[in-house]
């Protein structure tokens, strides 16, 4: 009985909303491009065009236009030194930094989110340019199947970022993302050298990284046994895991470590581009799709997507993963200012250190 | 009347004619100069952020003129005394709408007001309400406005206009909505809004848009609005304003041909406007603009500092100890690639297509399979099978020679890794230029060897390798071309093992510093430009001539005794390079879990490819991608042959322009092109392509043009000018001589040209990754979308797709053309 009058209030509740958040929405009209480096988007597309019936997607009947955040990077700076218009509206891109550059750039139109303090789980720029949508969680992963294998050659898992790098029994079996390529392995990289100092990176190349152009091609090198250990994005193990347990299979051969200095936690930001320079100079209804991201119901979409929402009030986690307050509890800080200002020195000593 | 009518000393006036039509040409190329400076100065002035404005102004002033000439003037009249009290009220709401807009908006209005006619303020209300209006009516409430019946609506906009002048007037039913419970200022604007939709019913979105987007600046905005209502625009001038840049461009380029062609004429002391010199201008006008316009707009970048000519970027990029290091990796990796491709294709050629060795035509296909896979793909098989951990190779070997679990011996992380795996990738070129060239070589030469005693091994030495000089120098250039301006490989296989190439920290770079990875591909650019005048000098020096009859068979070498070892040795060789590597994707593609065997139970799945095949974006990029690769390929081949054509055949002045600006553009790193044709192409110079499929197809261009030109020259060196000569001697004009004798010499290399181009352009990764839109989806970028982020699984599904879709296209053009047509 508790079950039905539960059932009955929460879709009258939403009937009740329904048509008050509809007939917002309905006002925002006209044509809408997103850069993003979120790979999994169509469920957020899919969901935009229903809730903003009368805004019309790209030429391919896509909001979004993806690309990884490194050559995104690439395109909106050739796009910016061409002195033209963006040739999008919004970005939902990997990091801060770039979003501070964007800021301190001019191209950034600032918007409110409604009591963004009380409702974000992370900083948002104070003057609204952007607010954290969704958190890619950096973490370690490794394969259980070759737990055996690996002890008989006397390679430890590594249980830490630190012993991730120091280690010397994983030396030459220890792979990351390439951090001048990938924007989230250049914020774990601001990160670890914050705690542990540029010597971290010395570690690193002791301990003979490899670094990939790709967390996919890092997976590969898991289950093929060329790695023992990598330093991933949380949300590519876990859509792993999942797909594999959609083909039936109970036990899944990757596993995530949390490791136990921290995980890294990158609150990837949204962005509205200024008239000045958007394509479709709808600054409005980037805003409001923009503030709709921050909704419970987007949010749950984001969960869906295998990353941590940045609403407090969204208290869901990613497919077997664990509670995003933790994970914030325990997570490595990241300087956002420092990855922004100090980007040519930071990724100079990666050269120096680990690349030369 | 023929030519030999003419009398004897009779003096022609076609030269004078001639000269006449080029002082013509080059004042109007200088008037059209002229005009364009003049717009630029015009735009400039209006302070518009782009040309577009203009059109869009001009579009919307005629559009609000007609609008006021059939709608306004007559429902404002129908209101007799109140037309005042209307046009104040206009008035009253453009200046509120003006001041929200721009601080001392309200007095520009007043001014305007009081010195012009107030029909002006009336009719600017109108674009100012439809662009930036104070309340806005959602598009149901838009709906019921113009759902009033045609007979009805004239007198529904007049109660709108009442209602917003006196509002005690109950409001049409239609109009209740979208004015709702507002009062006073707000009600009047929402009343005036609705009449203007309903005025106006075909008044869209995309005006509204395209004015936004033309006129970004609020204060220009204005500034358009004042000009949309007084409407004095002249048509001419708007012209002229708008493509600006265009005119410019239009005369500066009819200049320079003016003084090319008078040059040429000069040269050849033929005063008339020869077919063969308009088509060279042709290409090089495409390449002029396409290719070195944007490079040194780039290059303008890289040596300028504060507008002012500079070595400091180069100084900085050119002695950091990293960069040192990639610079002699790439030099090292694209030599040692060029010789040890072209000693593998050499052979190869001349064994498959010159002997009586066992299973040439499948030996042939096989090797040119690794040209048809995207090299990023190839490098990520190489690396399953070479890694020094759990490498299939490494592990069979150690395996065999009992070393125990240490890594190796084999370590594809290195730079002989990678030269071994540029290698196996891109020594086809060498082999295609090269099998091409052997098929259409005259045997008699080696058949006058043999019969003067020499051995075939002899003959093969003193004949037929000079002979081939042209093709293998084609052949090396192009191999070191693509390896030293290749990116895909040596990221994969390079950079985790901290290989760098030039290629590598030009992306990196790119990524934080557009300038620094411009400076970096001078390098390259200067690497590729040495190479092409070496490659020149060499068959400049003797005369190669191969072909000097249609019916040529080379004969073919009887092995013999080594028949039967010399078929393994190619088979092992072939098994080696292409099918294991290719077993590898296949197997990849239909495993689970990548790190087991697909003999493994419950591992081997067909889920990747139903899910790669399924995805909904698939048609679309395979769609693209054919598309684009065939237009690319088709109209190269075009310039290609133009170009090989002017370059064998004639001795026309400057013939080498073009043929240099194609090596030019082929040995920019892709990267670079990509992003000086976004910095170029966006209509700063006229042309607005970016974001287009035009611009994908003038990039493949640009990059691969070279292969299909090479191919072509070198199949056209030859063939002995006197079949043409004899053809043209027989009466048959060019085009016929062209048509009957030169093109069906040709045409198999003509064939491998097109594929040549056609198949790099089809899984082009590096520019189609920034200079693709959401609608330019391809392929190659599907497929690294999936090397990315899905799975390898995924990608090296749609890698064995594409290598079908290229292999059954190659096979069936060649069934069809019976075996003339294909790679």
């Amino acid at each position: 009985m508790k079950k039905l009058l539960s059932f009955v209030l929460v879709a009258m509740l939403a009937l009740g909303a329904l048509p008050a958040a509809f007939a917002v929405n309905e006002d925002v009209e006209g044509e809408l491009v997103i850069y993003t480096s979120m790979y999994v988007y169509d469920m957020i597309d899919e969901a935009i065009k229903k809730e903003f019936p009368n805004l019309t997607p790209g030429v391919s009947g896509s909001f979004f236009a993806y690309g990884p955040s490194g050559d995104l990077m690439l395109k909106v700076r050739g796009e910016m030194a061409a002195g033209r218009a963006l040739d999008c509206d919004m970005f939902m891109l990997a990091e801060p930094a770039f979003s501070l550059e964007l800021k301190e750039k001019g191209y950034l139109e600032p918007f409110e989110v409604e009591n963004a303090e009380e409702i974000l789980r992370f900083p948002y720029d104070e003057d609204g340019c952007w607010y954290p949508v969704r958190v890619c969680n950096m973490v370690l992963a490794y394969n259980p199947e070759l737990d055996e294998s690996w002890a008989k050659k006397g390679v430890n898992i590594p249980k830490s970022y630190k012993d991730f790098a120091s280690d010397p029994t994983l030396k030459g079996y220890i792979s990351m993302n390439n951090p001048k390529k990938s924007g989230t392995a250049y914020a774990a990289i601001v990160a670890l050298t914050d705690k542990y100092g540029y010597e971290y990176l010395d570690l690193l190349r002791q301990n003979r990284v490899m670094y990939d152009a790709s967390g996919s091609a890092a997976i590969s090198k898991l289950q093929s046994g060329e790695c023992a250990a990598i330093m991933i994005l949380e949300e590519s193990i876990l859509k792993y895991m999942e797909d594999e347990a959609k083909r039936g299979k109970e036990v899944t051969n990757l596993k995530v470590i949390y490791p136990e200095d921290g995980v890294i936690l990158i609150p990837s930001t949204v962005m509205v581009v200024s008239d000045e320079y958007s394509k479709n100079v709808n600054s409005e209804a980037a805003k409001a799709v923009a503030q709709w991201l921050l909704t419970d119901e987007a949010q749950q979409l984001i969960l869906d997507a295998y990353m941590h929402s940045v609403v407090k009030t969204v208290s869901g986690v990613p497919y077997n993963s664990v509670d995003t307050d933790g994970l914030i509890e325990n997570a490595i800080p990241v300087d956002w200012e420092r990855a922004y200002r100090q980007e040519e020195e930071i990724k100079g000593e990666w050269d120096k250190r680990v690349t030369q | 009347m023929k030519r030999t009518d003419r009398l004897p000393g009779a003096k022609s006036k076609a030269p004078l004619i001639t000269k006449i039509a080029l002082a013509l040409l080059f004042f109007a190329g200088a008037a059209l100069l002229f005009m364009g400076q003049r717009g630029r100065e015009d735009f400039s002035r209006s302070e518009y952020s782009t040309e577009d404005a203009y059109r869009t102004i001009y579009a919307l002033s005629r559009h609000t003129d007609a609008l006021w000439e059939n709608v306004f003037k007559g429902d404002f009249a129908s209101l007799g005394e109140e037309e005042k009290d209307l046009r104040a009220l206009c008035a009253s709401l453009a200046s509120s709408l003006w001041d929200r807009q721009a601080e001392g908006g309200a007095s520009r209005i007043s001014d305007i007001f009081e010195k012009e006619d107030s029909e002006d303020v009336c009719k600017l209300l109108y674009p100012a309400y439809l662009v930036n209006p104070p309340k806005k009516i959602n598009p149901s409430n838009r709906k019921l406005i113009v759902s009033v019946p045609e007979k009805e609506q004239r007198e529904f906009r007049l109660r709108l206009l009442r209602c917003a002048l006196d509002d005690t007037l109950p409001l049409p039913e239609e109009a209740a909505a979208a004015v709702g419970d507002s009062t006073g200022s707000d009600r009047q604007a929402l009343l005036m809004l609705s009449y203007f939709i309903s005025a106006n019913k075909d008044a869209v979105g995309e005006d509204v848009q395209a004015f936004k987007q033309s006129v970004r600046a609020k204060g220009a905005q204005l500034t358009a609005f004042e000009e949309i209502a007084r409407g004095k625009f002249n048509p001419f001038r708007q012209f002229v304003v708008t493509h600006a840049s265009a005119v410019m461009l239009l005369g500066a380029m009819t200049m320079a041909d003016v003084i090319l062609l008078f040059a040429f004429m000069l040269s050849e002391k033929l005063w008339k406007f020869d077919v063969k010199w308009l088509l060279m201008l042709l290409v090089v006008d495409f390449l002029v603009f396409f290719q070195l316009l944007p490079l040194l707009v780039m290059l303008w970048r890289v040596f300028s500092v504060d507008g002012a000519f500079s070595f400091d970027n180069l100084k900085s990029i050119y002695t950091d100890k990293i960069n040192l290091e990639a610079l002699k990796n790439t030099l090292i990796a694209a030599f040692s690639t060029m010789v040890l491709g072209t000693l593998i294709a050499f052979p190869l050629a001349f064994l498959v297509g010159r002997t009586n060795l066992y299973g040439k035509k499948l030996f042939r296909t096989l090797f040119v399979l690794t040209y048809m896979v995207p090299p990023y793909v190839g490098a990520m098989a190489w690396l399953r099978l070479l890694n020094p951990n759990v490498g299939s190779v490494n592990v069979l070997l150690r395996g065999i020679f009992s070393l125990g679990d240490t890594p190796g011996p084999l370590n594809v992380y290195t730079l002989p890794g990678l030269v071994w795996v540029l290698t196996t990738f891109y020594y086809p070129y060498a082999f295609i230029t090269i099998s091409r060239a052997m098929e259409k070589m005259d045997p008699s030469l080696e058949e006058a060897s043999r019969v003067s005693g020499a051995s075939p091994f002899m003959t093969v030495l003193k004949v037929t390798l000079p002979m081939m000089t042209p093709s293998l120098a084609a052949g090396a250039l192009l191999v070191f071309v693509a390896a030293a301006s290749c990116y895909g490989i040596p990221s994969i296989v390079g950079i985790p093992g901290s290989v760098h190439t030039v290629t590598t920290r030009i992306v990196e770079y790119g990524q934080v510093r557009i300038d620094d990875a411009t400076a970096l591909s001078v390098f390259l650019l200067a690497v590729s430009l040495i190479f092409l005048l070496l490659s020149d000098l060499i068959p400049a020096k003797k005369k190669y001539i191969t072909v000097s009859g249609k019916s040529v068979t080379p004969t073919v070498v009887d092995l013999r005794a080594w028949r039967v070892p010399l078929t393994a040795a190619v088979g092992l060789f072939g098994v080696l390079v292409a099918l294991v590597p290719f077993a590898t994707i296949l197997t990849t593609s239909l495993k689970t879990d990548i790190g087991k065997s697909v003999f493994t139970a419950g591992n081997f799945t067909f889920d990747n490819w139903k899910a790669a095949f399924t995805d909904r974006e698939t048609p679309m990029c395979l769609t693209n991608s054919l598309v684009y690769a065939a237009v690319a390929a088709t109209v190269g081949m075009v310039f290609s042959c133009t170009m090989g054509y002017l370059n064998v055949r004639t001795q026309l002045k400057g013939r080498s322009i073009p043929a240099f600006l194609i090596a030019l553009g082929s040995g920019t790193p892709s990267v670079v092109i990509a992003l000086s044709l976004i910095m170029t192409m966006t209509g700063n110079f006229g042309v607005d392509i970016h974001d287009t499929a035009t611009i994908l197809i003038v990039a493949y261009m640009i990059k691969y043009m070279m292969m299909g030109m090479r191919t072509v020259v070198s199949a056209m060196s030859q063939i002995h000018v006197s079949l043409e000569e004899s053809s043209r001697i027989s009466g048959a004009g060019w085009f016929t001589t062209m048509r009957r004798v030169t093109v069906p010499l040709i045409f198999p290399s003509v064939a491998a040209g097109w594929f040549l181009i056609f198949i790099p352009s089809f899984y082009e990764l590096s520019m189609t990754t920034m200079l693709k839109s959401a609608a330019t989806k391809t392929v190659g970028f599907k497929l690294y979308e999936y090397w990315t982020v899905t799975s390898q699984q995924m990608s090296c599904t749609l890698a064995f797709g594409i290598l079908l879709i290229v292999v059954l296209l190659n096979l069936l053009l060649s069934r069809l053309t019976k075996g003339r047509f294909s790679i």
